[in-house]
């Protein structure tokens, strides 16, 4: 008994403890109270190895934002983050925490989630922007409320088909290796309607990336020998391009690989190693190497990187990806509270406004959205892995 | 028949002296299921929880309470392993969706078509059970988890493969059910009426044919009952209530993925059923109650120490995982008839009160 009750003790001490509500920032209201922003990352599921130096960004940036002034004339911002592991369910049920707790924007993640989160985005008005760059979000008929602050995926592989087709003339093998997730679908019912359309001499098969990595070798096999692939597309994260890579070389080469925004980082350099030479990147986003160290929109995410320790050869891409994107949502939070209080409504009309957001040489081109367009990029740079670098092969590409 | 010297009224389930003990218990639980929002909006507004969260968290462990008491009914009451519970879960969910959103069947109907469905396909994944027993069964029953699964992530005309299908907020007589305070009543009712039925069925001569062939089957053979068809019976039945669970799951939630039911899923239920105590319906409250509010409460414990501690914070699914396994052994190794069996005793030792510390 007097075992249990120092461990009674205890569990009441922790319970009294924990039952709080969760940890923020909340300085000094200088213009009004508190804003609620609400985020969504992949620390700990199948795209954390983009999810956590993207996760770093964003919250660096926050705290960064709220030592500068805050937004919406001094307002602190309270970042509520979580962790969902890429799982749809945990999306959910985050996804209300945060309508609860009156979020006014939402950065979130990945395709699945913002897909099946769709009505409740629009019943609840929250401006919703996310890592995924799904061409169906940015149908602002369907997704009134959703911001894609990239090139859609679709559009990049209808850039990845168009290289291809300008490298060699004449009939071309590609495979589709995917990730086996709506993520991973995304572009190819779109990539298949552009050959069917534009008459392309392409033969397209999709491979839907099994976790198992014998069986990825399965995969790769059969695109070799059996559909006599002469080019690979990879739509996954660093981890997966770098096992399709591995097993690629393993089989002795002759594929050439073409990665599209996800796996065009530096995080696949280092995941792949040598087996990523020579891999082909589509880029809306412009891997540091690419975008030139002395990039303006560099010079605030990396001096951040540097201070918290983190590498910036391998994680700067995306960490400044996502420090730029998020002060894409402090813009639209400043215009909307340019006109009064602001509020989900008035923050994504402050998006549709946004016209040539400077990406400060880091993306392709500026941001901008309208009324009938929710697509923030367009077009992509394509980069080559070149003794272990990121480095540019051709300019803008449009679809 | 009952030995010389043992009078019915001896045996304490049916000694009247106890019968007012046991309504006293009904109306203390009814009563704190119907207060609970109550108590948790008081506990929100002084502000010491969220009670947002917890009332979602109140919502999921109703549902769990009904797959638990389905669970137990076959495994703990039938001694039948299951460890296809997710399975079941996902064919009773999907089943409600897409009779909603494809056919337009209003969502009560959609849920009676859920709770068939599942049942049939429950007895079908039951047949091994005719021939093998224990492990050989549970491994024959991780089979129809893999099948289901696989079937709902590859039949992409059916089920949306492996993206999720959108249930539309349903309407009650008026209500829209688009806020967990409703669905709180809903799921309440649902599981009070799974927990009615389910110690009824238990009372019932089907309940005492399943205890006698788990606990004897050869015996039970013997005396007359007829093995195969209860086994049978013990996987519809208890299918059924998990269908339910699913249905609910899929309205309750409005999106259902097929990363909802995994083998994980399983393994939860088994856990709750376990640690609440084997063939009890009251040990499947506790253990539901018990394995759903712990990683919550957990995930609140981790975001409140996230600015003290926050290696806990980025670790924190790690650490849900860690106490999970580690709740489970404690249970088994001391308190292995679950959180039924804990109290009773504590019943037990209350008794001779004032008598006796």
């Amino acid at each position: 008994m007097r075992r249990l009750s120092a461990v009674g003790l205890l569990t009441l001490a922790m319970a009294v403890w924990s039952c709080g509500n969760s940890g923020g920032g909340g300085g000094a209201a200088l213009a009004g109270p508190p804003l609620t922003v609400g985020a969504l990352f992949d620390l700990s599921g199948a795209t954390a190895d983009v999810g956590t130096p993207f996760a770093s960004g964003v919250r660096d940036y926050w705290n960064w934002k709220n030592k500068h002034g805050g937004v919406a004339g001094g307002r602190q911002v309270i970042l509520e983050w979580h962790d969902y592991a890429y799982q749809v369910p945990q999306a959910e049920q985050f996804y209300s925490q945060f309508v609860a707790d009156k979020a006014v924007a939402i950065q979130g993640y990945g395709t699945a989630d913002t897909n099946a989160l769709r009505d409740k985005i629009v019943a609840d008005k929250v401006p919703y922007t996310s890592l995924s760059y799904d061409a169906a979000l940015t149908d602002p008929t369907k997704f009134p409320y959703n911001f894609v602050p990239g090139t859609s995926y679709s559009d990049q592989l209808e850039i990845a088909l168009n290289w291809i087709v300008a490298q060699s003339p004449g009939h071309n093998e590609v495979a589709f290796f995917h990730s086996n997730s709506p993520f991973g679908t995304s572009p190819v019912a779109d990539g298949r309607k552009y050959i069917t359309d534009k008459h392309l001499d392409i033969g397209f098969s999709t491979y839907a990336m099994a976790s198992d990595p014998t069986a990825l070798t399965a995969q790769v096999t059969q695109a070799k020998q059996t559909q006599n692939a002469k080019y690979v597309i990879i739509q996954n994260i660093p981890k997966g391009g770098a096992a399709v890579a591995k097993n690629v070389a393993s089989l002795g080469g002759g594929m050439k690989l073409i990665c599209l925004n996800w796996c065009t980082n530096e995080v696949y350099i280092k995941t792949a190693g040598d087996m990523s030479e020579g891999t082909v990147g589509i880029a809306p986003w412009l891997p540091v190497n690419v975008a030139g160290r002395d990039a303006p929109a560099l010079k605030d995410p990396i001096a951040s990187l540097r201070a918290r320790g983190g590498d910036v050869t391998v994680e700067g891409g995306l960490y400044s990806q996502a420090w730029l994107q998020s002060s894409l949502v402090a813009h639209a939070i400043d215009q909307a509270a340019s006109s009064g209080q602001p509020t989900g409504e008035s923050i994504r009309a402050a998006f549709e406004k946004i016209s040539n957001f400077d990406t400060g040489g880091i993306a392709v081109g500026n941001i901008s959205f309208s009324a009938t367009n929710h697509q923030g990029l367009q077009g992509a740079v394509i980069c080559v892995v070149k003794d272990g670098k990121w480095i540019k092969l051709e300019g803008k590409q449009l679809p | 028949m009952l030995a010389p010297g043992h009078r019915v009224s001896d045996r304490p389930e049916t000694a009247v002296g106890r019968r007012p003990l046991v309504y006293l218990r009904m109306g203390l639980a009814v009563a704190l299921v119907a207060a609970a929002p109550l108590i948790l909006h008081t506990l929100g507004f002084l502000g010491l929880v969220r009670e947002a969260f917890w009332l979602t968290v109140l919502c999921q462990i109703g549902i769990a309470v009904i797959g638990a008491v389905g669970l137990n009914l076959l495994t703990g009451a039938s001694g039948q392993i299951s460890l296809g519970q997710g399975g079941f879960l996902a064919v009773g969910a999907y089943t409600s969706a897409l009779l909603v959103t494809r056919f337009g069947v209003p969502w009560p109907v959609s849920m009676v078509g859920a709770i068939l469905l599942t049942s049939a396909v429950g007895t079908f994944f039951g047949l091994p059970s005719l021939r093998l027993s224990g492990l050989y069964l549970a491994i024959a029953t991780v089979a129809s988890q893999a099948i289901i699964l696989y079937l709902v992530k590859n039949w992409d005309a059916v089920t949306h493969g492996v993206g999720s299908v959108v249930v539309p907020r349903p309407w009650l007589l008026a209500i829209r059910l688009d806020n967990d305070l409703a669905w709180y009543w809903v799921i309440a009712s649902a599981a009070a009426l799974a927990v009615v039925t389910a110690t009824n069925l238990m009372r019932t001569g089907i309940g005492r044919a399943w205890i006698a062939v788990r606990d004897q089957e050869v015996a039970a053979a013997a005396v007359g009952v007829r093995v195969g068809a209860y086994k049978l019976l013990a996987f519809a039945v208890s299918s059924a209530y998990v269908g339910l669970a699913g249905a609910l799951t899929a309205q309750y939630t409005g999106i259902v993925t097929w990363e909802r039911f995994t083998f994980d899923v399983s393994v939860l239920y088994l856990a709750m059923i376990i640690i609440g105590g084997l063939g009890s319906v009251s040990g499947s409250v506790y253990g539901a109650t018990f394995m759903i509010a712990l990683p919550a409460w957990i995930q609140q414990l981790g975001q409140s120490v996230e600015d003290t501690f926050p290696v806990i914070t980025a670790k924190l699914p790690a650490v849900q995982l860690g106490v999970f396994g580690l709740v489970i052994v404690v249970f088994l190794i001391f308190e292995p008839r679950g959180l039924a069996r804990t109290r009773q005793r504590i019943n037990v030792s209350f008794r001779p009160w004032p008598f006796r510390a």
